[in-house]
């Protein structure tokens, strides 16, 4: 049984705003993702998004196509970092029905406009309804 | 090296509605508005004071060197608004490994267990990896 994969989900360009909302809404007031004084003293071109902020932007394609509270386990490695002014697009690489077909696990990507991946994920799903 | 396994911190976290649909809505959640049920990445507000005293007291990181690796959740139910949760946080492992391009990194993981208060079940279990640039 194989299932169609969902449509890929886009968001941004990330703006200085998103990072901000971010930090506020998360709590990680970590001045590299809003500071940029702070950010060129570490050597960095701009602020930089959180890791986190990407893993959520990848976790809100899940809830798009399954509806919240569908996640039964989701697992990011983290690749490369995110600035503002980047398009993402997440996608589902694969789906596979496991068990007795009311779990899914998938492997999901966000990736930059030109392709360079900045979030590897897995997760299983639990079917609804 | 000490401390691993040793739980590092404990607290009580309310789950907020509109803490929530805060969250939700800058993690660009479409359902942000229609659900009270938490994104997945939601435990990192619970978390956030605890991985700030993690890095700067526990660790004394330099946050310049310092990367985040990986993030996990493995969700048993879901957190809803209105749950108070119990938090429980421990270092599971702080090692030094070679670096592909030289030099050594420090990799430290740590796990933070959420259990409803109501019903005393685990609900979510949150591990992390954070990376150490040029460990000495």
């Amino acid at each position: 049984m194989t299932a169609a994969l969902p449509e890929p989900v886009i968001y941004g360009p990330l703006t200085r705003t998103d990072l901000v909302r971010y930090a506020g809404a998360s709590g990680d007031f970590n001045p590299l993702h809003h500071d940029h004084a702070f950010a060129a003293a570490a050597g960095l071109p701009d602020v930089m998004a959180h890791g986190m902020l990407s893993a959520g932007l990848l976790a809100s394609a899940l809830t798009r196509w399954f509806g919240p509270g569908a996640v039964r386990r989701y697992a990011v490695r983290f690749r490369s970092p995110v600035w503002p002014g980047d398009v993402l697009t997440a996608r589902c690489l694969a789906m596979t029905p496991a068990g007795d077909g009311s779990i899914a696990d998938l492997v999901l990507e966000l990736t930059r406009a030109d392709g360079e991946p900045v979030l590897s994920a897995t997760a299983s799903i639990v079917s609804r309804g | 090296m000490s401390k691993i396994g040793e739980t590092i911190a404990e607290w009580d976290f309310r789950v907020e509605a509109g803490k929530v649909r805060e969250f939700a809505r800058a993690v660009h959640d479409i359902h942000a508005d229609d659900t009270e049920i938490a994104p997945p990445t939601f435990p990192v507000v619970a978390a956030a004071g605890f991985v700030e005293h993690l890095i700067t007291d526990v660790l004394a990181l330099d946050r310049s060197s310092t990367v985040h690796g990986e993030q996990a959740y493995d969700y048993l139910e879901p957190i809803i608004a209105g749950d108070l949760l119990k938090c429980r946080a421990r270092l599971t492992g702080d090692t030094l490994k070679a670096g592909k391009r030289g030099g050594t990194m420090r990799i430290i993981t740590a796990e933070v267990e959420y259990r409803s208060a109501a019903s005393g079940r685990i609900v979510c279990r949150e591990t992390m990896t954070t990376i150490e640039k040029g460990a000495a």
